[in-house]
């Protein structure tokens, strides 16, 4: 995958993340993951190594929020969107006619080799 | 879902330390491995197994790979530079003669000004002036001269 595929698959990511913060309040990775899969029916595995970046990607960029908590014995960091974050959500929803064929796209985004079907 | 007991969490964190993965993403990873065992394991997989195919895909130069991402991507740059030209700015360099010469007419101006009020004559200090003089001037066409003669390259280089 060249460099400006694996830009736009990153912000394609990142609107996938932010929407489905905005309709399931927080979320985990793991969760993140495994709803990411489903909503491709299964036919875009995550990738490890895509996904963790992209959410400290959006915290930084001050989009999320988190929490850690324990939970079954270890630390689970939880996400949420902030204010901006939910602006942004919000404003990616229009976008949404164009979202599906992108999440098809959304295959091995940096670096390439990761952590297939998480 | 089945979960996992304190000795396979254990386990597992173990494994993801001796990768020595970025410290913002260690308890991340357990957890999504730890998900992902015991996703495997309520499909009927005992631990080792499900341990063993995860960390296939978890294994050591895919976690090095995300490693080296986070270096890239999140790794502030060093301050160093910055305090360094932030300081230089706030505090030029010491510049010897000027603070000696200043220092020399400061006293000279202190001993004139008591010398009224204490009923001293002027030319007590005479001496004292003239010595000092001649010292800052000595040092003066010494700077001087030093100035005007081409300095070497690498004269106090060590070899």
């Amino acid at each position: 995958m060249n460099a400006a595929n694996q830009a736009f698959a990153g912000r394609t990511l990142k609107t996938m993340v932010l929407r489905l913060l905005a309709q399931q309040g927080r979320m985990y990775g793991y969760e993140i993951t495994q709803a990411v899969e489903e909503q491709a029916g299964g036919a875009m595995p995550l990738l490890f190594g895509a996904l963790y970046p992209v959410l400290h990607k959006l915290e930084e960029e001050g989009l999320l929020t988190t929490q850690s908590q324990e939970v079954d014995g270890r630390r689970r960091k939880y996400y949420w969107l902030t204010r901006s974050g939910a602006e942004t959500a919000g404003g990616s929803g229009a976008q949404s006619g164009r979202f599906a064929d992108r999440v098809r796209l959304l295959i091995r985004p940096v670096p390439d080799g990761l952590f297939t079907g998480l | 879902m089945n979960k996992l007991s304190h000795p396979q969490l254990d386990h597992i964190a173990q494994h993801i330390r001796s990768t020595r993965p970025d410290p913002a993403l260690y308890d991340e990873l357990v957890d999504h491995v730890a998900s992902l065992i015991e996703q495997r394991m309520a499909g009927g997989q005992a631990f080792p197994a499900a341990f063993d195919g995860v960390m296939q895909q978890a294994n050591a130069q895919t976690l090095d790979q995300l490693k080296q991402l986070y270096r890239r991507e999140f790794t502030a740059l060093p301050a160093t530079p910055v305090v360094r030209r932030v300081r230089s700015r706030r505090r030029p360099a010491p510049r010897p003669l000027w603070y000696t010469l200043l220092a020399f007419l400061t006293v000279m101006g202190c001993l004139v000004a008591v010398s009224q009020p204490l009923a001293m004559p002027v030319a007590v200090f005479r001496t004292v002036g003239a010595v000092g003089g001649a010292g800052v001037m000595s040092l003066l066409l010494v700077r001087w001269w030093l100035a005007r003669r081409p300095r070497k390259r690498g004269r106090f280089v060590l070899a």
